[in-house]
């Protein structure tokens, strides 16, 4: 009969306790009235309990062994059981930490009290020929209008013993002087002191540092600069922006009818190429 | 002590709670003792392993996860070894792990009835087995069985209902009933 083969596949849910309170009190009722349905569920209860039975007999019964249990625990702490492992991260976070700390420090420090003190790896002579190039192309400056022959090359200095100190910009031309002077005496050969002081002074004839400092000082005069109109700071520095450099306030000095620039060596390595381009447009 | 979103606590818990139905489970599938625990094993571990991440797991129902778990690393030796799903009966009634049986005469008696539904559960297919397995002995939720299986709810039901059926069959013919 339909009716009872639906009952039937309920009464496997029932057993199973897989009905909602309402289908099971159906299925009751049902059971109440069918004797067929009531004994095909005894006979499905009692083989439901028979097959549990089985297989609780069967079944192995139990806990995890202590090997098995040591293994999960290793998978919950690797890194307890590889001391190596471990003492690898730590090395690794100390280096992380040594080269943040050294970051903060290098990127921390204050522009104008920033030194470096660079090794050579060049010749001094070499050093200074590029420094004296540039410095014999620029714009005239108010000291030099006119051009001085430049000294003869002189011998190369060692290597080894050309270490320029860089100063801060507060520091005097003649300090800067006796510093490269002082550096080059410590060279061995007395030729090599005399050719420095040559070359130093032909780039003190072109406003050039003799110290090949981290920063430069440049002077220029305000009448070879109509653009930039007001002799002002803010004037000054808008009118390199538009030229591309970026300079700061305290790279600036007004002085009269004149403006010093103080700025690092690659900044005035850019402002002199600017100023070169600038003088062969305008010849 | 908490780490990476869970606490070892709380996994010694779990494994208190679910290792003796897991090497149960296990038991019908490899049949000996060392095999089921291994396998065990092995689904603890990657349990502890999906929340460890990277990135950490989260489990609704660890004990159906470890099911489901126990179940595939299980069938995966099987399916090495070749071996069928098939319950260590003999072992369990004569000597290694059965329940105790009471009394001589009911003893004997209860005996030849658990013999013959034995065989006849033997005679069911895998699948059928499986779910007569996780339902009668693990006492799982359709759905629980349905998330291990990777089964349907309805597809599980009907699954036990006709196992249900062929074990009723078979008893009929063989006087059990």
């Amino acid at each position: 009969m339909k009716i009872c083969e639906t009952y039937q596949e309920r009464m496997t849910d029932s057993l199973a306790g897989e009905l909602s309170p309402e289908e099971e009190a159906e299925l009751r009722a049902h059971l109440e009235e069918c004797p067929a349905c009531r004994a095909e569920f005894e006979e499905l209860s009692r083989i439901w309990k028979l097959t549990g039975a089985m297989l609780d007999a069967t079944a192995l019964d139990g806990t995890l062994p202590d090997s098995n249990r040591a293994e999960i625990r290793r998978a919950m702490n690797p890194r307890r059981h590889f001391p190596a492992v471990r003492a690898l991260w730590k090395i690794a976070a100390m280096f992380l930490v040594c080269a943040a700390v050294l970051c903060v420090v290098l990127l921390s420090a204050p522009k104008e009290r920033r030194s470096v003190r660079l090794d050579v790896f060049q010749s001094a002579g070499e050093k200074l020929d590029s420094i004296a190039a540039i410095g014999k192309s620029s714009v005239p400056a108010k000291e030099s209008r006119a051009e001085k022959p430049m000294a003869p090359a002189p011998d190369r200095l060692p290597a080894a013993e050309a270490v320029i100190m860089a100063s801060p910009a507060a520091v005097s031309p003649e300090k800067a002087e006796r510093r490269a002077a002082a550096d080059a005496s410590k060279s061995k050969a007395p030729s090599t002191k005399m050719a420095f002081e040559r070359k130093a002074s032909a780039l003190r004839e072109n406003n050039v540092p003799v110290s090949g400092a981290a920063e430069e000082t440049l002077t220029l005069a305000f009448g070879d600069f109509p653009e930039i109109g007001k002799k002002e700071i803010p004037a000054v520095i808008g009118f390199f922006r538009k030229n591309g450099i970026s300079l700061e306030e305290d790279e600036i000095r007004i002085q009269g009818e004149t403006f010093e620039l103080h700025v690092s060596v690659p900044r005035m390595a850019q402002i002199r190429i600017f100023l070169e381009r600038r003088s062969r447009k305008r010849n | 002590m908490e780490k990476d979103g869970y606490s070892e606590e709380e996994i010694e818990a779990l494994i208190a709670s679910t290792e003796r139905a897991l090497i149960r489970f296990a038991g019908h599938y490899l049949r000996d003792r060392a095999g089921a625990c291994d396998a065990v094993q092995s689904a603890y571990i990657r349990y502890v392993r999906f929340l460890q991440g990277p990135p950490p797991g989260v489990v609704r129902n660890p004990a159906a996860w470890l099911f489901r778990t126990t179940r595939n690393i299980c069938l995966d030796v099987l399916k090495s070894a070749r071996m069928r799903l098939t319950t260590s009966f003999e072992e369990a009634l004569h000597g290694e792990s059965g329940a105790a049986v009471p009394g001589a005469d009911d003893a004997l008696r209860a005996e030849d009835d658990l013999a013959l539904i034995r065989s006849m559960f033997e005679t069911l297919s895998e699948r059928e087995r499986e779910i007569v397995v996780l339902k009668i002995e693990h006492g799982k939720s359709y759905r629980e069985i349905a998330e291990i299986t990777g089964l349907t709810v309805s597809n599980v039901g009907f699954i036990l209902h006709g196992a249900m059926k062929k074990l009723r069959s078979t008893c009929k013919e063989k006087g059990l009933l």
